[in-house]
């Protein structure tokens, strides 16, 4: 595996581990954007990272933040994505865990902002098959163009979440804040007028292949956490046996290659807002 | 009611919810937080099973802490028609062999979808082909059978050996095995999934013909 | 055309390759398929068409092969995209009152069904339909984890063995003979006990005669490549004992993975290649036009 050379992925921040799932004194290697790293926590619970094969590159930068690891290969010119509802503590965090997928990071995001296949994949939870059709939404750029939007969707969802007791319409945003970012802001089904959160930080090994940390802000007080789990275990990897098989695994940006229709327009801008921005890292950039 | 200590996840659980999908017998699923919270491995888990393993089932004060036996006690308990578990005597050892196939030789099967589903690795050469070996045996197996107009793992009708074998062999591609190469598997697959009461899991594609 | 076997490509797309049994496709059932590297899903319709088509939703990539045969379309898993036996898209769930762009179409192959097989070409074909064979049975699909090349070679050079408890008979002469009035070519084995007979009737198709103690049985081997380093096995014979076939068939499979018998497939490869430079690119693969 080599690393990449492409700046634009360089320059970005990435999770690569949830804090406590490396214990004080332990260290664990991982990939980024092909790069072998180590990771190791000190006794003082300060982590530390460094490339397995340096090369003459720079040492990678770190932080933790949101109980997450977050490294940087290259000389990022923003900061790590801001989630007020993080420090706003009226919801539950839940770590689901992580997930290995063998495929392009972009296929990831892109399948977790699709409302289309609720009907196909999460029949009976989030879908049905008598109610597929997909109402309108509308696409936004946010943050001077840096992040995109989907606004105004809905759904019509028997089991929107571990604590829904009856089919109800759905009202979502998604926030696309980075290539391999996407948080969803979702209506709560116990407090009224509030959104759930639930955001995927996608950690690239390679071009196709990449390892999905995820977490929840949940207004939940009535389920124990592993029956919130469990729900989100069973959707991720129904999500997850359709990237396995879908190709070709880097995400094509040519309108060519794949023939989209209306409900696609955040797939379709957010592949355009990938080709806009230089991105190559696990994009197939074949015209047909 | 009788309890099953269940991980949405596991296709060894997934073996038990089939069969009692397909005989209707309800249970009260207890989660367990197996990925990430690994509580399976955990003291207090011990002494459920001392194994550390799931599904564990609980029968009013009978416990069993192993996915054959419980299988065989579903079947035993509450299927009295005797297809799931054929009282034949050759069916018998053939269902029972079937299920030691499953425990055994499967579980590479298993571990590798686990392992890439948990991001904690991929296979090795060596694993692959001895999955490869494993998903073979089954393939001639069932190819054989088809010659013969048998069209399940034990005589003319599915058993609890086909319930034991299904999730391991379907579920391969999540662990980077694919089946292209296994054509009566996928014949199998097929006839499976249009067994009255069926149930997916994640992973397991529905049989979307005349329902959508 | 060249005739020099190393400049024709290995895998030929412009021949017909059988993919899978008539009977092992019911109506309304799927099956995967590789072709030439090519993914496949070959299908059968309720009225009992089948087809052949790229197994890729053109909507987002995704495997058609794990969706569903319903009356006479197909069904993506994925966004239940439907598409009908000429492989347009004809419902888009999400929207029903929409009719689906006539961009939204699975890509096709030529498909044909003749003499107990769905036969596809990755190409132009260059003949209308497959050659027919009459006279055998279709048995079994195996795949072996050999490069094709070598499969053939097998076929030509071991006998199938109805008796599977006996060794492996491995041949100790071989005399190959071109026929004059085409490219088919005839090879003779003979080993201690059997003898066989084995001939190119068509590109990627071999019939064999085998005899053992004085009793003959043929039988009927067609190849599919699939993906490199590995072939799918099609095998055809008109007698009525299929167990027995298909045992023969699983242990000369078995056989191949024995590390002896690899190594002497390798020589009789080289010894194919020697006896038939210019042909046998051709005899196993079909000719380009």
């Amino acid at each position: 595996m080599t690393r990449t050379t492409d700046l634009v992925a360089l320059n970005d921040w990435y999770v690569v581990a949830f804090t406590s799932e490396i214990p004080k004194g332990h260290s664990e290697t991982t990939v980024l954007l092909g790069q072998s790293l180590v990771i190791y926590r000190g006794w003082d619970g300060e982590f530390q990272c460094a490339l397995a094969h340096g090369d003459g590159h720079p040492p990678p930068l770190v932080r933790q933040k949101y109980g997450f690891l977050w490294v940087s290969l290259g000389r990022p010119d923003h900061d790590i994505v801001s989630v007020p509802e993080f420090s706003e503590h009226e919801r539950r965090f839940i770590h689901r865990g992580r997930i290995g997928v063998p495929s392009s990071g972009q296929r990831v995001i892109e399948n977790f902002f699709d409302l289309s296949h609720f009907s196909f994949v999460h029949t009976g939870t989030l879908g049905g098959y008598e109610s597929a059709e997909v109402p309108k939404y509308s696409v936004e750029f946010r943050e001077q163009e840096r992040e995109l939007w989907a606004v105004g969707c809905s759904f019509v969802q028997p089991k929107a979440s571990a604590a829904a007791g009856a089919a109800s319409t759905i009202y979502y945003d998604y926030r696309i804040p980075s290539p391999f970012i996407s948080i969803i802001y979702k209506d709560s089904l116990v407090r009224p007028g509030r959104k759930d959160l639930i955001g995927l930080f996608i950690q690239p090994h390679d071009e196709e292949s990449c390892t999905v940390h995820s977490f929840a802000l949940v207004h939940d007080e009535q389920n124990v956490s592993t029956h919130i789990l469990h729900f989100y275990h069973e959707i991720f990897a129904q999500d997850r046996s359709i990237l396995l098989h879908q190709t070709p695994k880097k995400l094509p940006v040519s309108p060519r290659r794949e023939i989209p229709t209306i409900s696609d327009a955040s797939s379709i801008a957010y592949r355009r807002w990938l080709d806009r921005s230089g991105l190559q890292f696990g994009l197939d950039r074949a015209s047909a | 009611m009788i309890q099953l200590y269940d991980y949405i996840l596991s296709a060894e659980c997934y073996k038990v919810r089939l069969l009692c999908a397909l005989l209707g017998v309800k249970f009260q699923p207890i989660k367990v937080n197996v990925h990430p919270g690994g509580d399976h491995l955990k003291p207090e888990f011990a002494l459920i099973n001392p194994r550390r393993t799931i599904p564990v089932l609980q029968d009013g004060a009978h416990r069993i802490c192993d996915t054959n036996t419980i299988l065989i006690h579903i079947a035993r308990r509450h299927d009295p028609s005797e297809q799931w578990l054929p009282r034949d005597e050759n069916m018998f050892d053939d269902t029972l062999g079937w299920l030691g196939f499953a425990a055994k030789e499967l579980d590479l099967l298993q571990s590798l979808r686990m392992n890439s589903i948990t991001a904690a690795g991929s296979a090795s050469r060596t694993e692959m082909e001895q999955a490869h070996a494993a998903l073979t045996i089954v393939e001639d197996h069932l190819a054989e059978g088809e010659l013969e107009r048998r069209h399940w793992l034990v005589g003319k009708s599915p058993t609890i050996a086909d319930i034991a074998v299904f999730p391991p062999t379907i579920l391969a591609p999540d662990g980077g095995v694919p089946l292209e190469r296994y054509p009566a598997l996928w014949r199998w697959f097929d006839r499976v999934k249009k067994l009255h009461g069926f149930i997916v899991m994640p992973g397991i594609f529905p049989n979307l013909s005349g329902v959508v | 055309m060249s005739s020099d076997a190393s400049t024709l490509t290995l895998r030929n797309p412009w021949s017909w390759y059988p993919v899978v049994a008539t009977k092992d496709l019911e109506r309304g059932t799927l099956a995967p398929v590789v072709l030439n590297g090519e993914r496949l899903v070959v299908w059968r319709s309720a009225a009992g068409r089948a087809s052949a088509w790229s197994d890729r939703c053109p909507h987002r990539g995704m495997r058609l092969s794990f969706g569903a045969v319903h009356q006479e379309t197909l069904i993506c898993p994925y966004h239940g995209w439907t598409f009908a036996d000429d492989a347009y898209c004809v419902r888009i769930p999400a929207h029903p009152g929409v009719a689906p762009s006539r961009a939204a179409r699975a890509r096709v192959y030529p498909t044909a069904e003749a003499d107990g097989y769905v036969w596809v070409c990755l190409g132009e074909p260059s003949t209308a339909a497959p050659s027919a064979q009459p006279g055998y049975r279709a048995v079994r699909t195996l795949h072996f984890s050999h490069p094709l090349e070598d499969v053939v070679a097998a076929f030509m050079t071991i006998p199938l063995q109805l008796e599977t408890g006996r060794a492996v008979s491995l041949p100790t002469e071989i005399e190959w003979t071109r026929k004059a009035d085409g490219p088919s070519v005839a090879e003779r084995t003979i080993a201690s006990s059997a003898a066989l007979w084995a001939e190119f009737e068509a590109p990627g198709m071999i019939v064999c005669e085998a005899r053992r103690d004085g009793e003959n049985f043929s039988y009927f081997i067609r190849l599919q490549p699939t993906e490199s380093g590995s072939c799918a096995v099609h095998a055809a014979w008109p007698g009525s004992d299929s167990l027995s076939f298909n045992r023969a068939l699983i242990r000369f499979r078995n056989d191949l993975q024995q590390p002896e018998i690899a190594s002497r497939l390798r020589d009789m490869r080289h010894k194919l290649h020697e006896l038939m430079p210019v042909h046998l690119a051709g005899l196993i693969q079909g000719e380009a036009p």
